[in-house]
């Protein structure tokens, strides 16, 4: 009993983390029907931040996450405005197709900048655990769980309960009314990237403490965020948090009964035997937009 | 697709002017060609050879994705997928059926096809970029599924019997293989472009619900479509794995192939069959040649800066660059 616990516990604590990697796709997807390639390196130059700031400089990841949030959404809005907004006004593809090109170029540089070694952050909290009930709490997913639901709750209440996050989803809903109504899109659709951005800078930082990284976790981040939203559909932050709780639900389950290597191909394929009953389930999904 | 725009030129004379363009095209083609044979039955530069069989490989690769992705509008990450699978099927049956790696050409196409059939049925009901993440998954699926199978020897990899030949022969006799595969795949898809199928493929592009309403059978003509490519990087796949005679999960199923593809695609202009044919050359030969003078990961910069550029800036690629030049209007 107490190893189910300990599985539900673990898969939530990790779901919460996967969560962020896949808000950030939701949101950019879900305003801008614009699907960001660059999503998983964007995820791993977020671990390989946070490591830098703790390695030079000394800074916990908890406080990095301050620098990485502003960081990130200059970058994204910064490649919204030169290369993306021109391409996206030909068609989504079209902006997808630079991010592809934008993610071989990342890729590229960071194996210059950072080599492509596995690394791993090594704060004080990094082994330390905490036991409720025999169930077995690892510090270090427990406070980065609270880093993600701290940065998905002000997420969540900037675009439910403010203006700017009102415009936002007025441009996710019908961008051509948004603007009759008087709502700059285009600056929308900079911040809407901009935090997309963000979030995945969050999520490597909460990842590159609970788990060694390299360059070359892009692609499965990726996939994970892909994941999130195939479960969770485009709903938001909230749909967002079904998709990533089952994902890491699913993940604990798998690596406590299964074998580790079969775990992935489990996920992948799971993932594929889902599409096929739904039947295209995520057209349904598309259409609760944010 | 093309549409005439008011030029100025009258019709006849922008007709006349682009039967000249057209013959001055095959010309060159023929010329390419036969300065292409020359090269390969003279040439004593082993690694120059390799670099233009690669490029090569990747013009069928990428005429092949083209079908879906150019005159269908669908963007299929899933090449690497069909290429590894054929790749693999070629490994396995030649080991159990003992027979040589190139005979197995047929049935590495027909595995990958099926495959396709299977991922495409689901998949191809969703629009856009759903497709896209889709096959992407599905290749991560694939990959990890032949790391712990025992009939493909996990992370280990396969050996395959290599030819009876010296490597000078090897190497020219794949060269003349993909010569020969690249210049059919090329034709065909430039009949495909001139039937029915390419018009109903290129109306799901430019409208999909508009073209199921005027009797496209739309699932269909995208499901034969994405077999046609999933058929033909198979039998690349089988080529491939009996050229370098070993093949291993990560290296065959690199994602980096569907990306390569994809970048030719976008660099060459897919919209016509001889976009991908400058593309693939243009880019490969790049990047091989930037791979074997710095060893480094500039293949991978250059590809990147080519495919933001020519996404943000060169709708059409190098091919609709020059249709563009010559009065007709492209979009996409």
């Amino acid at each position: 009993m107490t190893t189910v616990f300990q599985v539900i516990v673990i898969g939530l604590l990790l779901g919460l983390i996967y969560t962020l990697i896949g808000a950030g796709l939701t949101i950019v997807l879900g305003v801008l029907r614009i699907v960001n390639l660059a999503q998983g390196i964007l995820v791993v130059i977020g671990s390989f931040f946070a490591f830098d700031l703790f390695t030079q400089w000394g800074i916990d990841p908890i406080l990095a996450v301050l620098i990485i949030i502003p960081v990130f959404f200059l970058i994204g809005g910064l490649a919204e405005i030169t290369l993306i907004r021109r391409a996206a006004s030909d068609s989504p593809d079209r902006a997808m197709l630079v991010l592809f090109g934008l993610l071989m170029l990342a890729e590229a540089v960071a194996t210059i900048a950072w080599t492509t070694d596995s690394r791993s952050i090594g704060v004080g909290y990094a082994n330390g655990s905490l036991t409720v009930g025999g169930v077995v709490i690892p510090e270090a997913y427990l406070i980065m769980a609270g880093v993600a639901v701290v940065v998905l709750g002000a997420t969540e209440l900037m675009l439910y309960r403010t203006l700017l996050g009102k415009a936002l989803r007025a441009v996710g809903q019908n961008r051509q009314s948004a603007e009759i109504l008087g709502i700059n899109s285009a600056r929308m659709a900079t911040i809407v990237f901009g935090l997309g951005t963000a979030l995945a800078g969050v999520a490597g930082a909460a990842l590159g403490v609970l788990f060694p990284f390299s360059i070359q976790l892009d692609s499965q981040w990726l996939a994970y965020s892909f994941i999130v939203v195939l479960i969770g559909g485009l709903g938001g932050i909230r749909s967002s948090l079904v998709g990533g709780l089952a994902l890491g639900l699913g993940q604990a389950i798998c690596s406590q009964v299964l074998p580790l290597d079969v775990v992935p191909v489990v996920l992948y394929g799971a993932l594929a035997a889902a599409l096929v009953a739904r039947g295209g389930g995520i057209g349904l999904a598309r259409e609760r937009r944010i | 697709m093309p549409l005439p725009t008011a030029s100025r030129w009258s019709r006849s004379g922008l007709l006349a002017r682009r039967r000249v363009v057209e013959r001055a095209g095959w010309a060159s083609l023929v010329v390419v060609v036969g300065l292409l044979v020359a090269f390969g039955l003279t040439t004593g530069q082993l690694g120059t050879l390799r670099i233009a069989t690669t490029a090569l490989m990747y013009v069928v690769l990428t005429e092949a994705w083209s079908v879906l992705g150019g005159y269908g509008g669908y963007l299929n990450f899933g090449m690497a997928m069909f290429f590894g699978v054929g790749a693999y099927t070629t490994a396995i049956v030649a080991k159990e059926a003992s027979i040589p790696p190139l005979e197995t050409v047929v049935a590495a196409g027909v595995v990958a096809g099926l495959l396709a059939v299977a991922v495409g049925l689901p998949s191809l009901r969703l629009r856009g970029a759903y497709f896209a993440i889709v096959t992407f998954v599905l290749t991560l699926a694939v990959q990890q599924l032949v790391m712990v199978l025992g009939i493909t020897n996990g992370s280990l990899g396969l050996y395959l019997q290599p030819l009876a030949l010296s490597a000078r022969a090897a190497d020219q006799l794949y060269f003349f293989i993909f010569l020969g595969f690249a210049l059919l795949v090329a034709l065909g898809v430039r009949q495909i472009g001139r039937s029915r199928f390419g018009a109903a493929l290129v109306a799901i592009r430019e409208d999909e619900d508009a073209a199921e309403v005027l009797g496209v059978p739309t699932t269909r003509v995208k499901l034969i479509a994405f077999v046609v490519a999933a058929v033909l990087a198979g039998m690349v796949g089988c080529l491939y794995a009996a050229q370098l005679y070993y093949i291993e999960p990560v290296g065959t199923f690199q994602f980096s192939v569907s990306l390569n593809v994809v970048v030719a695609a976008i660099v060459g202009g897919a919209q016509s069959w001889v976009g991908p044919l400058l593309g693939a050359s243009a880019t490969q030969v790049l990047s091989q040649e930037l791979l074997t003078h710095t060893q480094g990961v500039d293949g991978t910069l250059a590809l990147g800066g080519l495919l933001v550029i020519f996404a943000r800036f060169v709708p059409g690629g190098i091919a609709g660059f020059f249709r563009r030049r010559r009065g007709t209007k492209v979009s996409l």
